[in-house]
């Protein structure tokens, strides 16, 4: 009863997700249906929750009829479409293992093995271990059990439960997420909560294999979809409630769709990169700080470059705000402090040192396997083929990227929280799985050019 | 250079054990000191500084530290130094981040600059070879030797200690038994992840191994790719990047073989066991001490910790006990006159005084209002609440 209950929670956002999503497509066929139904609970996810948000604000209390009021017409919608033929429930076809050789078949065989026994460990050890961390435990987790125990925010500054209790500042996409969750399965239940943590995980693999296959077959797809599940650190956070993959995940797709969006001038690819990019704002502000450090260049140079896109490059940054104007509302009203670190931090210092020390992580200890070396090779074979298929806009958003991130432990006061590692590992989850979708598809490039 | 070094190190490496394979016979004649702590008696003529407490445990010299710990072995030790320049430890650090090894030879008679190195902090216990005759000073017969721990103190266990001369058969043995070591789950992995080391060659991390493997196949490519034809150049990209995929392959089989093993860990410490014996990798019983508050402390009531800032518990307890609150800085005034509950877990320092009906601290400082003790889990755990 309650795997079903939790299938519900997640249906629900699924169907959200996908109905704007079609919405937003048109009659154009721009996705197959396993991307569909991955971009389409991702974005489901972001509304749904700003939804019970907004709910809390006016004071509605959190139920699972008012909670999933969104849906219902979204089913009216949909119905709608399968009588008039625009969507259909038939399968998408399967195409992982056909028109392989025999050794194609085999390396996509070992693949998919690997992938799946990371994820079973994954689902074994959440199911069974109760939130760890400490940031699970004072963030993440504690501020869902609030909202689940008192059915909606507090608002009152001297409560102690007042916007989840611990860090009122901290934006609520994944706590809100988790006591929905836990409003469907009617208890708090650690397991339940924390499924979302490898579903993530799960998602983010599906969601690079369709960005990659897009343009490429499906093995360097599934491969570029391993790279990123079997990141070691990544890997690990998948099994553990953290939110550092969740931001990771939605940045990826923000970048995936932003560069398709460049190759084909669809408006729905804009539209859903800024709904990605918007919802990893409404998880963690890093979201929003990583977007506007890395993408806004770029884009803003594509603009100049190629005139006439104008009116749909702006959507981006627009559909960002709208989507997070009630939190950004409610920052204001209640006067949270917008900023990740506090006034301490805003200053400029140069700590040379911190090069060795990031240098000792990327390429000595257990967190990213070889992959610092690759994404290295990938930036050099990239020069060379950097005009082709605008990889140079791709290479730039990973690069700004990695800047925004690591530049403020190099020039900041934030050092003193680099040499221990407790955050720079976290903090390069959020960037990688994007780099990895950008080397895939510079490895993807120069095969089919040589 | 770095990679003149590596390959120096594996054909040295290879060449020895070509050597060494007829004649591998482990010294274990003891013809060299060795001690392995098995028995009470094996800390006969022992001296330690700086230790609350030590003894003989599960077949470990196991000190719990209290200040700076300074181990001196067994007196007259009389060791040959050109013969025995090994010194093999094996031992688990739970705090001291860098082991010091001094010694005074006959000539000498006074103690000489040391031979440090960074032992691992995971719990688990690992092998070190130091190679003594590193140092100039290890000469002629030596008469003293020790070791001494810097940094926090903590409990260390000492397995078996030999000084010894080289054996590539158990020095190989001993880091494959290192390579295999699973990842211990502490609060910080979620922050950073080590990588197995390969000792043997170099002191290198597997990472950083398979970085170098990469960095040589990429220069190999490099060098035929501007030499091949368009069309072969296609295959030597895909073979480079199919070589890539194996190098990650090979990382990320060790790495799930350490994922699999927390997945273990946890099963068999936490799934397995009966309620009253479950505990969990870096947390002990706490999950059962929390079943224990929330028996016994009303929901919704309002508690403290004692020590306040006592992590890893504080927060966890704050998380597990809710919709108890926590009274921390900030809700203080908001829960002013409501009866107090306070948890004591595991903690020494404070106890109950039944004299004054507070918690006291071993001063006998009182931390509490007079109240009375709800519920008592172990010696230093209970639940208090002031009337």
């Amino acid at each position: 009863m309650v795997a079903l209950n939790i299938l519900v929670a997640y249906i629900i956002p699924l169907i959200i997700g996908v109905t704007v999503v079609s919405m937003a497509e048109g009659r154009r066929d721009l996705f197959r249906k396993g991307e569909r139904l991955a971009i389409g609970f991702a974005i489901g996810l972001g509304i749904q929750t700003m939804y019970i948000f907004c709910l809390g604000l006016i004071g509605i209390r959190f139920t699972f009829w008012s909670c999933s009021a969104p849906v219902w017409p979204a089913i009216m919608v949909n119905i709608f479409w399968l009588k008039t033929g625009r969507i259909s429930l038939r399968p998408g076809s399967a195409t992982l293992l056909r028109g392989h050789r025999c050794a194609g078949k085999i390396l996509v065989g070992i693949i998919l093995l690997l992938i799946s026994i990371k994820l079973l460990i994954n689902i074994f050890i959440s199911f069974n271990s109760p939130a760890y961390f400490d940031d699970s435990i004072t963030i993440w987790n504690y501020k869902a059990k609030v909202f689940y125990n008192q059915r909606g925010l507090v608002k009152d500054p001297d409560h102690p439960d007042f916007f989840g209790g611990n860090v009122p500042k901290y934006p609520n996409g994944i706590p809100l997420f988790k006591s929905w969750i836990a409003i469907c399965s009617g208890q708090w239940k650690e397991w339940t909560v924390n499924t979302i943590s490898w579903v993530i995980y799960l998602l983010t693999g599906v969601l690079l294999y369709y960005g990659l296959r897009r343009w490429h077959s499906a093995i360097p797809a599934l491969i570029g979809a391993y790279l990123v599940m079997s990141l070691p650190l990544f890997a690990f956070h998948g099994a553990f409630a953290h939110a550092d993959i969740i931001v990771g995940f939605y940045l990826m797709g923000g970048v995936i769709f932003l560069y398709r969006w460049m190759l084909e001038r669809e408006t729905a690819l804009i539209l859903i990169s800024a709904g990605f990019f918007a919802v990893a704002g409404w998880i963690k502000d890093e979201g929003l700080i990583l977007f506007a450090g890395g993408a806004l260049v770029p884009l803003i140079l594509y603009l100049i470059l190629n005139k006439g896109s104008w009116k749909r490059g702006v959507l981006l940054p627009l559909t960002i705000m709208l989507f997070i104007l009630p939190w950004l509302i409610t920052e204001v009203i209640f006067q949270f402090p917008i900023a990740v670190a506090t006034g301490e931090y805003f200053k400029l210092e140069f700590h040379p040192e911190a090069i060795m020390i990031i240098k000792r992580f990327f390429f000595n200890t257990g967190n990213y396997n070889i992959f610092w070396l690759l994404y290295i090779i990938s930036l050099f074979i990239a020069f060379k083929n950097g005009r082709k298929n605008k990889i140079a806009y791709l290479v730039g958003i990973n690069i700004l990227t990695l800047a925004t991130a690591l530049g403020s432990f190099i020039f900041t006061p934030l050092f003193k929280w680099l040499a221990p590692g407790t955050t720079i590992n976290r903090a390069m989850l959020m960037v990688i799985p994007a780099m990895i979708f950008t080397m895939m598809r510079v490895w993807g490039i120069l095969l089919e050019e040589e | 250079m770095v990679m003149m070094n590596i390959f120096r190190n594996i054909v040295v490496a290879l060449a020895l054990l070509l050597f060494t394979i007829p004649g591998l016979v482990h010294a274990g004649d003891n013809e060299y000191p060795v001690w392995d702590f098995k028995y009470p008696g094996d800390l006969q003529g022992w001296t330690v500084d700086g230790i609350r407490d030590s003894g003989i445990d599960d077949g470990a010299f196991v000190l719990i530290g209290e200040k700076r710990v300074q181990l001196r072995f067994p007196p007259g030790l009389a060791i040959n130094s050109e013969k025995d320049n090994y010194l093999r430890l094996r031992l688990r650090i739970y705090s001291p981040r860098l082991i010091q090894v001094f010694w005074a030879t006959q000539r000498s008679e006074k103690q000489l600059p040391a031979i440090p190195f960074y032992p691992h902090r995971d719990q688990h216990l690992h092998t070190y070879w130091i190679d003594l005759s590193e140092s100039l000073e290890w000469i002629g017969k030596i008469d003293l030797m020790g070791l001494a721990f810097f940094g926090a103190p903590g409990r260390i266990d000492i397995d078996s200690i030999e000084i010894r001369p080289f054996s590539l058969f158990s020095y190989i043995s001993d880091q494959w038994h290192e390579f295999w070591l699973p990842r211990t789950l502490l609060l910080g992995t979620i922050n950073s992840l080590s990588s197995p080391y390969i000792a043997y060659i170099g002191g290198w991390s597997l990472v950083s191994l398979l970085n170098l493997l990469a960095v040589i196949v990429l220069i190999i490519a490099a060098v035929f790719y501007s030499r091949s034809s368009r069309l072969s150049r296609r295959q030597i990209v895909a073979t480079v990047g199919m070589i890539f995929l194996c190098l990650w392959i090979v990382y990320d089989l060790r790495d799930t073989y350490s994922q699999y093993k927390i997945a273990q860990e946890i099963y068999h410490s936490y799934i397995k066991p009966p309620p009253e014996e479950k505990t969990f990798p870096a947390l002990g019983d706490f999950y059962q001490f929390v079943s224990f508050c929330r028996e016994n402390i009303p929901q919704g009531s309002v508690f403290d910790i004692i020590p306040k800032g006592y992590w890893p518990f504080d927060c966890r307890l704050n998380y597990f006990l809710y919709p108890g609150h926590y009274i921390k800085e900030a809700n203080e005034a908001y829960y002013r006159n409501i009866p107090l509950y306070y948890i004591i877990y595991n903690n020494p320092q404070c106890q109950f005084d039944p004299g004054s009906a507070r918690i006291v601290t071993m001063e006998r400082k009182a931390i509490t209002e007079k109240g009375k003790i709800i519920a008592r889990y172990n010696n230093n755990s209970l639940i208090f609440k002031e009337d």
